[in-house]
């Protein structure tokens, strides 16, 4: 069989052709870089993370974009419309969704990517390789986007992704990890500094830190 | 003046539903004998009255009594007359040819009267009006007969007469000469009269000079004459659309399952769509009443906050609020009512990424909350106020209403628990303390100075204190 034939019948896959993706600008320059352009346009980005470590931070500039609505689904707790207002999000933008199961879970995911007026951010667990494509092509069809959020050393590791980053807590900011990407290697990381977006939350000045007293926890 | 009127002999047993064709034709072949034997009886004289294609071609006759229908025919189904089904059936027809004639009087219980000559200027000829009138009567499972005449009473003996043709007025005048009294409305004893008097048609009566008319007849005879003739007005309601939606269906077998219930709602929601279209409304919220045979009614109400008026995109939500809860029992009698209707809000799509906008945000949130319930859907609201809790308040069950954005730049953090947590895990302050003493005014006071800390892991929280030196967790700075 020669090569054309084997390229016809779609049984090689031409690393060349994802170097042009489309690629939304994370708004942080070393993020950027280190992805290449920036998040995918459309498509499932998963992040492994702990939470309240910056996560939602870390998307901001790439949820301020958007005119459409974004659905939460399943948080850990409920939106601050005060902290998405002063990011330019309406509360009228938010949805929060918290389904009865899993199976309705996926059911509103897809429903949501498919619609085309809005992304989604999903907290849920325990998604085989066939729902991930599912949501995928659902992705596509609407030119939407799912940011799925999954905690640390999880065993989602094997699903075909679009984008998969491990972010660690750093004092400066965010330890940002390329876990799998399409078109191009994993294993690259860069530290995304916060010192400017939110001082307030990096320990650049550790002359400020005041010890917490142990006796008045709890 | 000029009248068409439309005659339905069969409206009761035409208006019910009846099961599809195609399970029909599958029980046809598999038993070998024509399923749909039905008629209607009369339930006080137990005459019957209305009969199917079917049972007239047994050999049933309408006039005839139950007990000898019962002796010819096996398996036939009987179904009692109910005048209100058919006044429903009435109705909904003439909202339904509302659109082509303005001018319409109902009835009952199985006529309807259309004034042709006003409708003149609208139309070029009485040809295309009549095709247009046939064209929305065509789809529908109605058997009809109709005429055309001077008097609305004479089109309706006519009618009745099963003339079947739009005559001119020279035409149904000599029709009406020509028309046999039996077929009037006239009394029995008033009839048998006429017998004796050797009168067989309309017109040998008007041939009659005036003064014997008035010697022969009684007085309601002579008016009745008089409005064939169109020398008294004939006076029946003209009818004026109804402001509100409602629908019932009475199914002639029971539905056991949702897609069966939904073939049945097609119809109906196509009817509410046109009603919506033509009013540039939009319906909110629906109410379907399943009427079961032991069970009591269940009512299911669907919403769609921003007004909705394509029938596809309420058989949707009605499909998904079906598969959410599938039917208790089986239902034998429907109703589809719209509780109120408010102005269509267009919604604005974006005119250069058309294709990607398939479904607006509006139809999405109902399709969501249709599918899943009302408890599992919340909306932000915002409002100005310095307690966290209160800025920034669960809006249960839709999308929260706008409100503007804040430029002061206050940190904030990005996820609220739903109430204040104790703490409970060992943190480093990291920021604060910043005081929010409000609330005295509303009674729900607050004291509290709040921190942002940072835990072990590396976690931002936000933390308060209160006066009694007790510690909450009150967000995550995610």
């Amino acid at each position: 069989m020669s090569l054309e034939q084997l390229l016809a019948h779609q049984q090689v896959w031409r690393g060349f052709k994802t170097q042009n993706l489309p690629k939304k600008s994370s708004g942080y320059p070393e993020l950027d870089e280190l992805l290449q352009g920036g998040f995918p346009a459309q498509g499932v980005t998963a992040l492994h993370t702990q939470p309240a470590v910056g996560e939602l931070r870390l998307l901001m500039p790439q949820l301020q974009q958007q005119q459409r609505l974004w659905i939460l689904i399943n948080p850990p707790a409920l939106p601050n419309a005060e902290f998405f207002a002063q990011h330019g999000i309406g509360n009228h933008q938010l949805l929060v969704l918290r389904p009865n199961s899993a199976k309705e879970t996926l059911w509103a995911t897809e429903q949501c990517l498919l619609s085309g007026s809005s992304h989604v951010l999903l907290w849920q667990q325990g998604m085989n390789v066939a729902q991930l494509k599912r949501l995928q092509l659902a992705c596509q069809h609407g030119d939407s986007r799912l940011f799925a959020f999954y905690p640390p050393h999880d065993s989602q590791f094997s699903l075909p992704f679009d984008l998969q980053l491990e972010l660690q807590a750093h004092p400066q900011g965010l330890q940002v990890t390329v876990l799998k990407r399409r078109g191009g290697w994993p294993g690259q990381s860069r530290l995304i500094h916060f010192t400017r977006h939110w001082p307030e939350l990096t320990q650049q000045q550790a002359s400020q830190v005041i010890p917490f007293p142990q006796e008045k926890v709890g | 003046m000029f009248w068409l009127y439309l005659y339905f002999p069969r409206l009761q047993l035409d208006s019910m539903v009846m099961p599809a064709n195609n399970s029909d034709a599958q029980i046809c072949t598999e038993e070998g004998v024509p399923q749909a034997l039905e008629a209607v009886v009369d339930p006080h004289s137990h005459q019957l009255v209305q009969l199917s294609d079917t049972t007239i071609k047994e050999g049933l006759q309408v006039g005839m009594g139950l007990a000898s229908a019962a002796a010819l025919v096996e398996k036939l189904q009987v179904y009692a007359y109910q005048s209100e089904l058919e006044q429903d059936a009435l109705e909904q027809l003439a909202e339904q040819l509302y659109s082509l004639n303005g001018d319409i009087s109902l009835d009952p219980p199985q006529g309807l009267g259309l004034r042709l000559d006003t409708m003149g200027q609208l139309y070029q000829d009485l040809g295309s009006y009549w095709q247009q009138l046939q064209a929305q009567l065509a789809p529908l499972p109605l058997r009809y007969h109709f005429a055309s005449a001077t008097t609305l009473l004479a089109a309706k003996l006519l009618a009745r007469a099963e003339t079947d043709q739009l005559l001119t007025h020279e035409q149904s005048a000599q029709r009406l000469q020509a028309l046999p009294l039996a077929c009037c409305d006239f009394p029995d004893k008033q009839l048998s009269h006429f017998e004796r008097l050797g009168l067989q048609t309309v017109g040998e009566l008007e041939a009659l000079p005036r003064s014997e008319l008035i010697e022969r007849l009684d007085p309601a005879s002579q008016a009745y004459l008089a409005q064939l003739q169109g020398k008294l007005p004939l006076n029946l309601p003209g009818y004026q659309a109804p402001e509100q939606f409602q629908r019932h269906c009475e199914l002639s077998y029971e539905i056991k399952q949702s897609p069966q219930l939904l073939k049945i709602l097609e119809p109906l929601l196509k009817q509410l769509e046109q009603h919506l279209r033509q009013r540039q409304l939009g319906a909110p919220r629906m109410q379907l009443s399943l009427i079961f045979r032991e069970q009591p009614e269940q009512t299911l109400q669907i919403h769609a906050p921003a007004g909705q008026n394509s029938a596809a995109q309420w058989l949707k939500l009605f499909a998904l609020r079906l598969e959410r809860h599938p039917l208790a029992a089986p239902v034998y009698r429907l109703s589809l009512s719209l509780c109120h209707a408010q102005p269509l809000a267009g919604d604005k799509a974006d005119l250069f990424n058309q294709q990607h906008a398939a479904i607006p945000a509006s139809s999405l949130v109902a399709q969501l909350r249709t599918r899943l319930g009302d408890v599992c859907l919340t909306g932000i609201d915002r409002f100005d106020d310095l307690r966290p809790e209160r800025a920034s308040v669960p809006h249960p069950g839709d999308l929260a209403p706008a409100s503007a954005l804040i430029a002061e730049q206050v940190l904030r953090p990005s996820l609220l628990l739903p109430s204040p947590q104790p703490l409970k895990h060992p943190i480093t302050l990291q920021q604060g303390p910043e005081r929010l003493v409000a609330g005295w005014w509303d009674q729900q006071p607050i004291e509290r100075d709040y921190f942002i800390a940072l835990s072990g892991d590396g976690q931002y929280l936000w933390v308060f204190r209160t006066p009694q030196q007790q510690w909450f967790v009150h967000g995550y700075f995610s």
